[in-house]
């Protein structure tokens, strides 16, 4: 029983630190049409080294990712070969936030008394799969499609246009965002 | 078992989630030449935003009204160009040439993507909300009390065996209660019994004890309200019963759950009623006593969980006047509990042709079905018995009558525990508190605990009963604080009477849809055998 309570507490536990902040640049899900940045990838080398930022280009042999840090304001771009990659998750809107369904709901179930018995487990079943499932929305893997349906998702989709230099590409601002 | 509902738990959560997770959206769609854009089938039903990625890095994002002109080749239409960087540099009308743009991106509409999410999660909050409303109008329609003793650990609570110290509300007014769990088959000497904590309550559980007692030839031994132990014979289910909505023999003459009860006065909740019972041709029986099952409705929760109610804010200074002041104590016994009162029972004595008091059946709980027996005194030797039962009307539920031939009064042998399960796992510390007086046992919500004991092993069956010894602390809701009405409170100590009148509309309110919100939830049907049902 010590168990089962325990994995309770661990599935609760994971639902809720999997509601890791999505990046500042990705668009609300409405707004995926209007945005102008790329998608946030996290892409795992062959030797299980993990890059993450902003997807600004693919090409046929190299994938370029714009890493930025809101805490130090550094930036730095990353092109790792395409045979490099072991998987990567693409990221393309915020994931929504239902965390907080699973102690709220808990508790409404708790104030159900008896009922408990079997509503809190319904409860339980519901919240943590809808916040699990809101965490792994609007996104892709690469088990589920390719590096090429991706690319539509990069900033420059077209490839890095030859007039720009890497260097000169900064990360997205709060305010571009918020524009 | 647990593992297993675990297992399915966790299944069902990874079912879902995986249903849910699995959902992909394929949207986007680009294109290096605008004539495959606006003749693909996918852009012809809708017009949507078009991202026009320019060769310079730039892109020009138009809202749904952009046009193609094909004559002069190029994309008109409103929106925002943002540089290279992302940074807006003009918003409004723009003309963009077709040849400057590297790849023309479209994206199909998401229809709603949340609402499975949130269609779940309302669900789920109507269905919290409508039975909390139920359970905040409803108290006991939700919460259950006492510690609740079952043979078979898995049944719920509507097929409790047992419920302990019902009274017992705070550490001064703790007791012994002994409750029959009937006639059991025992093998190899060893029997066992789960005690739970399905209440939003504290259990303070001072001791546990099996009381047994060996049925040889047919013979069966009954708990009186004075804690006396009858062995009996010629055990008889009841001729006829009558009450005022006609005959009720079907319901009373097997230990079926079937159970007569009747709902409050309209006017006057401490209206009485009358049950009458016939016994005929009993011409075995020397010494009769009356057997009876028997628990009560939800009316006397609904008034515990009213007082805690009026109470408020003030409750923990009430409790403790009441643990530190006798005459307060005592009040505990008076007022709305003893003007309902409990099953008076009456023999008619043909040679006065008057009804004359035998006794009473009281036991606090409407979760566990009592069985109780009481002796009666006939002024002369009959072969039929008249009885008659006045009871408050809407307060008990009878499941059974029968009537009984006293042989002598018996001492069971008293058990105590001989180790503890506490959900499945050996709890030493949990027997040491049981079985030292000294110790309590402190069981909270959601505890269950086996107890098991060790019966001689000179007979297979047995006659038993459970005597569980403490009290427990009811937790006091938040929404019962808003209730407070010390006046309410004084007048249902000091004027009982006059407090039933006035509550009565109240109680009505919502009486029906109590009992049938708990009662209709009861599982269908279950086989009571012989050694079960305790007859």
């Amino acid at each position: 029983m010590k168990t089962v309570n325990s994995s309770i507490i661990i599935l609760i536990v994971l639902a809720l630190s999997s509601c890791s902040q999505s990046a500042y640049y990705l668009p609300d899900p409405t707004s995926i049409y209007t945005s102008p940045f790329g998608a946030e990838i996290t892409l795992t080398q062959n030797d299980d080294r993990e890059d993450q930022g902003e997807l600004i280009a693919i090409d046929d042999s190299i994938i370029i990712i714009l890493e930025h840090s809101m805490v130090t304001d550094s930036r730095s771009i990353y092109c790792v070969p395409v045979k490099n990659m072991k998987k990567f998750t693409l990221h393309y809107a915020r994931s929504p936030r239902y965390g907080w369904t699973i102690p709220v709901y808990s508790l409404a179930a708790i104030a159900t008394g008896a009922f408990a018995i079997i509503t809190l487990p319904i409860n339980l079943i519901v919240t943590i799969s809808v916040t699990a499932a809101g965490n792994h929305a609007y996104r892709y893997n690469s088990r589920n499609v390719s590096l090429d349906y991706i690319r539509m998702f990069a900033r420059f989709p077209q490839g890095i246009p030859p007039n720009i230099n890497l260097s000169d590409i900064s990360a997205p601002t709060m305010k571009a965002k918020a524009e | 078992m647990k593992s297993k509902k675990f297992k399915v738990f966790l299944f069902i959560i990874l079912a879902i989630f995986s249903i849910q997770a699995c959902r992909m959206y394929y949207f986007r769609s680009d294109y290096s030449e605008a004539n495959a854009m606006i003749h693909d089938p996918k852009n012809m039903s809708e017009k949507m935003y078009l991202k026009a990625h320019l060769k310079n890095g730039e892109v020009v994002i138009l809202d749904n009204q952009w046009m193609i002109d094909t004559i002069n080749n190029t994309v008109t239409g409103n929106g925002k160009q943002f540089n290279f960087n992302r940074e807006l540099t003009s918003e409004g009308s723009f003309i963009v040439p077709i040849d400057s743009v590297a790849i023309f991106e479209t994206n199909q509409k998401l229809t709603n993507p949340e609402t499975g999410r949130i269609v779940a999660l309302s669900i789920m909050a109507g269905i919290d909300v409508v039975i909390g409303m139920i359970c905040i109008t409803n108290p006991k329609a939700c919460f259950g009390s006492c510690p609740t003793f079952y043979v078979n650990e898995n049944d719920n609570f509507h097929f409790a065996d047992a419920e302990g110290f019902s009274n017992a509300i705070s550490p001064t007014t703790a007791y012994g209660d002994i409750d029959a769990i009937g006639s059991r088959k025992i093998k190899e000497g060893h029997f066992s019994i789960t005690m739970k904590n399905e209440a939003l309550e504290t259990h303070c559980v001072k001791e546990v004890k099996l009381l047994a007692y060996p049925i040889i030839d047919g013979r069966r031994v009954f708990h009186a309200q004075n804690d006396s132990f009858y062995l009996c014979d010629h055990l008889t289910d009841v001729s006829s019963a009558s009450a005022n909505e006609g005959g009720i023999t079907p319901l009373l003459k097997s230990a079926d759950h079937n159970e007569r009860f009747s709902l409050a006065d309209e006017h006057n909740l401490s209206c009485k009623e009358n049950v009458y019972l016939d016994f005929k041709n009993q011409t075995n029986i020397k010494s009769p006593a009356l057997i009876i099952d028997f628990r009560q409705t939800l009316m006397t929760t609904y008034f515990f969980y009213s007082a805690m109610g009026y109470m408020g804010d003030e409750i923990g200074d009430i409790f403790a006047k009441i643990e530190t002041d006798p005459s307060e104590r005592d009040k505990l016994n008076g007022g709305v509990l003893k003007e309902l009162g409990k099953i008076d029972v009456f023999l008619f004595d043909e040679s006065t042709a008057h009804w004359v008091f035998q006794g009473s059946f009281n036991e606090t709980g409407p979760i566990a079905i009592n069985h109780q027996i009481l002796a009666l005194h006939p002024q002369q030797f009959a072969s039929d018995y008249k009885i008659k039962l006045v009871l408050n009307k809407g307060l008990w539920r009878i499941d059974y009558a029968g009537l009984a031939n006293i042989i002598q009064t018996v001492q069971p042998v008293e058990l105590s525990p001989v180790s503890v399960l506490n959900k499945g796992k050996i709890d030493e510390t949990a027997l040491e508190q049981l079985n030292q007086q000294s110790k309590l046992l402190i069981s909270m919500p959601g505890s269950h605990y086996k107890l098991n004991f060790e019966l001689p092993d000179d007979h297979s069956n047995y006659d038993l009963f459970i005597y569980s010894e403490g009290y427990y602390l009811e937790w006091m809701r938040q929404h019962w604080l808003k209730d407070k009405n010390l006046l309410k409170l004084k007048q249902m100590v000091d004027a009982p009477r006059m407090y039933l009148l006035s509550e009565t509309s109240d109680y009505k309110k919502y009486e029906s849809e109590m009992e049938k919100v708990f009662w209709d939830s009861k599982i269908d049907t279950k086989s009571f055998s012989y050694y079960e049902n305790g007859k």
